[in-house]
């Protein structure tokens, strides 16, 4: 179970510190899918960069005991000299992946990505979307128990984008995701739980329809604090 | 090329000029591009800091490690081709020469650190700095012998720590090579625990800072 205790993250602006959180403590709902949502600047993706690791509270603790990906976004975590090849190399060493299963992890990606012998050209050679393609790829090749997806589930062609949602469901069997998404249909269909994020607090919704509800009503009637929360 | 005409005549005597060109320039550059090379690290690797477990100091660590091994491998290189070529090169005191490449390699890497967060908090310095490292090169003494310099002039010199540290490496690598009475050990290591500690200090103060876009 993910938990989050007296969580403070601020950073500092021109116009003094913003507080993007300030003594949150959360219980995330133990191993099921999560759908982040709220509105752009909420803090969203500073919540997953704390959980991911990236960035680090100015006080409080995130207690967790399994393991949780990297955040998949569209230009992923690469050294763009390198060719694909060797950053899933690198990213298998840092994982703890050697020998055979290194091997399986390429190919798996190569596979995955699909993009011919530009696999062993440096990333920097690639367009967006075969970068996008590698590196979903590479976070479909590990096992977490929670997989962190900002903004993007599929890319590319019609194709690759079935490919992408197809990877998901099987990788749904053993692994749950959090998910950022403005994509509403995205978070019903891949998420269990919604967590809404808005003016620093987190409201948990055991029901994803009624966080959706919740969230767009906010959204239309901002101005309105209508407290719509559990 | 106009230096190097005029100063071919007028070296020390009993010193090839080449072998001791080579004995400033390769540490010298090493420590240029360890310092440089620690500045651009963390922006080169920003992609990088998306999985948890790296952290900036590993990729100066990494970064140093590189140019490290890549300049021991020039140097030898050099000292063979020299040789080769029939130049004599009889290193006196070898121990004492890695010895002070190891303390030259410990300040390039706390100036590395310095420099790196100097370069986060203003991008802008980035190319002043890189450029301030040729006035360096000549207050350094790396291309010509310092006891050609005035006495008083050369007093202005010993502020600089890698004036002593050339001459000192250059005492460990040429026999009879008559070092400046200025030259000290002292005056090279002192300066390089302040450099350690003061890049250490600001990495530590602004390590999460580094990483945040």
């Amino acid at each position: 179970m993910i938990e989050l205790c007296g969580l403070t993250k601020s950073y500092l602006t021109d116009s003094g510190r913003h507080y993007v959180f300030r003594d949150l403590s959360v219980q995330f709902p133990d191993s099921v899918s999560i759908g982040l949502i709220g509105r752009n600047g909420a803090g969203k993706s500073t919540l997953m960069r704390l959980l991911g690791g990236i960035d680090v509270p100015d006080r409080g603790h995130i207690s967790f005991d399994g393991s949780i990906s990297w955040p998949v976004g569209l230009s992923g975590g690469f050294q763009p000299s390198l060719s694909a090849r060797d950053n899933v190399k690198f990213v298998c060493r840092i994982y703890g992946v050697r020998g055979a299963a290194m091997d399986r992890a390429l190919d798996y990606v190569r596979e995955f990505a699909d993009i011919g012998p530009f696999f062993d050209h440096p990333i920097k050679t690639y367009s967006s979307g075969m970068r996008a393609r590698v590196a979903f790829g590479l976070s479909m090749a590990f096992d977490f128990d929670y997989l962190l997806i900002d903004e993007v589930l599929a890319v590319g062609d019609a194709d690759f984008k079935r490919k992408c949602k197809d990877a998901f469901e099987k990788k749904r069997a053993e692994s749950n995701l959090i998910l950022v998404s403005h994509n509403m249909n995205d978070i019903e269909n891949y998420c269990d739980v919604v967590l809404l994020v808005d003016q620093g607090r987190v409201h948990i919704f055991e029901d994803v329809t009624a966080g959706i509800v919740a969230y767009q009503g906010r959204k239309t009637q901002r101005p309105s604090k209508n407290p719509t929360t559990q | 090329m106009v230096i190097f005409g005029t100063l071919r005549g007028r070296v020390v005597p009993g010193v090839e000029f080449p072998v001791f060109l080579l004995a400033g320039i390769v540490p010298y550059i090493m420590f240029r591009s360890i310092a440089t090379r620690l500045m651009e690290g963390v922006d080169a690797n920003m992609g990088l800091f998306n999985y948890r477990h790296i952290k900036p100091m590993d990729v100066f660590l990494s970064r140093s490690l590189l140019e490290v091994v890549l300049y021991t491998l020039v140097l030898v290189a050099m000292v063979v081709g020299l040789i080769w070529f029939g130049y004599r090169i009889v290193v006196p005191d070898p121990l004492g020469f890695l010895m002070l490449l190891g303390v030259l390699v410990a300040m390039a890497f706390g100036l590395g650190l310095v420099l790196s967060v100097l370069a986060d908090y203003s991008p802008e310095a980035k190319p002043i700095i890189r450029m301030l490292f040729l006035p360096l090169y000549f207050v350094s003494g790396v291309l010509f012998p310092v006891s050609m310099l005035p006495q008083e002039y050369r007093e202005w010199l010993t502020w600089n720590p890698l004036f002593h540290a050339v001459e000192l490496l250059r005492e460990a690598f040429l026999s009879g090579y008559p070092v400046v009475a200025e030259a000290s050990l002292r005056h090279f290591l002192e300066p390089t625990l302040v450099v350690c500690f003061l890049g250490m200090a600001l990495y530590r103060l602004r390590r999460l800072d580094m990483v945040t876009r």
